[in-house]
């Protein structure tokens, strides 16, 4: 009875039955994701400063290393590392469970660290300077494919690892009813992550064997298949994110959830239809029908699209109704003006949720339109879009989460608290700047990818506007911002787990620094007394007005793009 | 399981059943996307005739 208390162990502030074993992947995989991200910001300093033509730092060998490098870290082995966290965190501690098997859980640990450090020596080495992308012809070192590969099963032992926690949770006993939406959230990017590694394991066993002469490879289905990984790979960071985005809105202000059914079915329509997304990076190959385009880039009749609108409405209506059940009920925005903004697990999330909502699902659907595709295909439109996705919207959630996580799990207050308060807000608005900077400079045709936009030496002469310049320093100075941003977090997180001061029950009664508000006061979700009938029938109309703005946003955005395309490519 | 469990499990919707079947969902992911991404598109490709030179 004592071996089976031991592996547990009480949480005083959620009143949650943590299972060791969890916590100790949990701290580990959060660690290391974090690692990763500072090798992937070393790069990104090189990046920006070479793309950014007046400096143009590094050498073509050099940045096309370090575009390699950055791609990596940061799209495939932080994201993931901090997913993996995010798995042993919803599963045995969300459902106040046992993780069967932890010995695999360190086995998978083990072959991510090895196929994730592999890869970077490759590249380091100059052996797979192939970008993210590694498209055939280019060929890396048969090394690099294997440490691909390598990640991606440990990766996907994780995922069946979760999927038996549900198993063994359900036998047990151990939740009453359906599991919590956040589990769900989490289920869903399970879902997404094991369509994602299926598709990986396709392409990338052909690929190491073509790198070492066994076989042919078609580029085209290299493509195909490559991009149900490359793309799908960042679908599991939405459902991880939004599933985020109900976890905080609830420990942060005591956000409550409109309408389980309806957030539920909206992650249904997630595992059905948002990996399709993938063909959005084949629109304009010539080997792909309209039929299959249309169909796949539509994400189904754009369902899985509806579905991030249902989240990014009842997250914040969520937070609204929770607020004004407390009692900020004087205006129509007092719940947003006297929400916690220094608390940066709030201001984090809500960042978060805005960049994602308003830069990165505008821009996206618009690329994603056969049509207008066209002509922002390879352009920096593509990565201005995809930086305020991954890295405005699920990588800030990810920072907005870790303030919870050093004080729940590590259970440590958070080192240098004034500096985490602002944190969010640089990181958020270098990663906006840099990002309108990206698309500005698309619109004008310069390309993604590329380390000369001069285009110096080739054999036809490449001229753009001057206005270009500007953009590129919007571009330059948006990014070293976001970059300190980051530097910042990394500081914080290291210094919290390696150096930071112990969280007790004392400093909690004390109220002492380093300690977010949610978890000095977990905020309660009200459900009854005088005021609830009232909120409940006010509802939440300064969501409404939000969501009217957004809508308007995306008209003006989607429909500017149609008047661009029909001065840029005249018919008749 | 017992008929308690049994009377339990049936007033449960039906909606509520599907959405707590994470094998189901599991493989409803998959099939939809390897029938409309993967396997229509390999037949895309496979289906195009082959270039001749000029």
């Amino acid at each position: 009875m004592n071996a089976i208390a031991d592996l547990f162990r009480k949480c005083p502030v959620t009143g949650l039955k943590v299972d060791k074993n969890a916590e100790n992947l949990i701290k580990a995989n959060a660690v290391v994701a974090v690692v990763f991200m500072l090798l992937g910001v070393i790069a990104a300093f090189g990046i920006v400063l070479t793309r950014w033509q007046a400096v143009h730092l590094l050498n073509a060998e050099w940045y096309y290393r370090l575009l390699t490098s950055h791609g990596l870290n940061m799209l495939i082995f932080f994201i993931i590392f901090f997913e993996m966290a995010v798995l042993y965190f919803a599963g045995p501690v969300l459902l106040n469970s046992r993780l069967p098997a932890p010995k695999l859980g360190w086995v998978s640990f083990g072959l991510m660290m090895l196929g994730a450090i592999l890869v970077n020596v490759m590249v380091y080495s100059g052996k797979a300077d192939v970008l993210f992308t590694s498209y055939p012809p280019l060929m890396a070192d048969p090394l690099y494919y294997v440490g691909i590969i390598l990640f991606a099963v440990g990766a996907l032992i994780v995922c069946m690892l979760f999927m038996a926690t549900l198993v063994a949770a359900k036998k047990d006993k151990t939740y009453p009813g359906s599991i919590p939406l956040v589990t769900f959230g989490a289920l869903t990017a399970t879902i997404i992550a094991i369509i994602t590694l299926i598709h990986g394991a396709l392409i990338y066993i052909p690929t190491l064997l073509w790198s070492l002469n066994l076989m042919k490879m078609d580029p085209e289905i290299y493509r195909l298949i490559f991009w149900a990984l490359g793309h799908s790979s960042q679908q599991i960071n939405v459902a991880a994110m939004v599933s985020i985005w109900y976890l905080l809105a609830g420990l942060t202000v005591g956000g409550v959830v409109l309408n389980e059914k309806i957030s539920r079915v909206a992650f249904v329509l997630y595992i059905l239809f948002i990996s399709m997304a993938s063909a959005h990076h084949l629109l304009v190959d010539p080997g792909m029908g309209s039929a299959w385009k249309i169909w796949n880039t539509s994400y189904a009749m754009y369902l899985a699209v509806l579905a991030s609108m249902i989240h990014g409405f009842t997250v914040p209506a969520g937070i609204e109704i929770g607020q004004r059940l407390k009692g900020f009920v004087n205006t129509r925005f007092e719940w947003l003006s006297k929400a916690p903004w220094s608390d940066p697990g709030f201001s984090g999330m809500m960042l978060s949720l805005v960049i994602f909502g308003f830069m990165g699902g505008i821009t996206g659907v618009t690329l994603g339109t056969e049509q207008i595709n066209i002509i922002a295909h390879n352009t920096m439109r593509i990565p201005g879009h995809f930086h305020v996705t991954v890295v405005g919207g699920t990588a800030l959630a990810f920072m907005a989460v870790t303030y919870y996580v050093l004080p729940l799990i590590f259970r440590k207050r958070v080192a240098f608290w004034g500096m985490a308060k602002v944190q969010p807000y640089f990181f958020g608005a270098g990663i906006s700047v840099m990002a309108v900077g990206m698309i500005l400079q698309g619109m004008y045709g310069i390309p993604r990818r590329h380390w000369d936009s001069s285009f110096a030496g080739s054999p036809f002469p490449v001229q753009f506007p001057d206005i270009v310049n500007l953009f590129q320093a919007l571009m330059g100075i948006g990014g070293l911002l976001a970059a300190f941003g980051a530097v910042m977090f990394i500081t914080i997180a290291v210094a919290t787990v390696f150096f930071g001061k112990e969280m007790t029950a004392d400093s909690i009664k004390n109220g002492e620094s380093g300690i977010p508000q949610g978890v000095l006061k977990l905020s309660a979700q009200v459900h009854q007394g005088a005021n609830v009938a009232a909120v409940h029938k006010e509802g939440a109309k300064g969501t409404m007005i939000l969501v009217f703005i957004f809508l308007v946003a995306f008209i003006l955005y989607f429909f500017v793009n149609w008047k661009i395309l029909s001065s840029t490519w005249k018919v008749g | 399981m017992g008929d308690l469990e049994k009377n339990k499990d049936k007033s449960i919707p039906l909606g509520q059943r599907l959405l707590d079947s994470p094998f189901l969902l599991l493989f409803a992911g998959l099939g939809v996307m390897f029938v409309f991404y993967t396997i229509w598109g390999l037949y895309e490709v496979l289906s195009l005739p082959k270039g001749t030179l000029p």
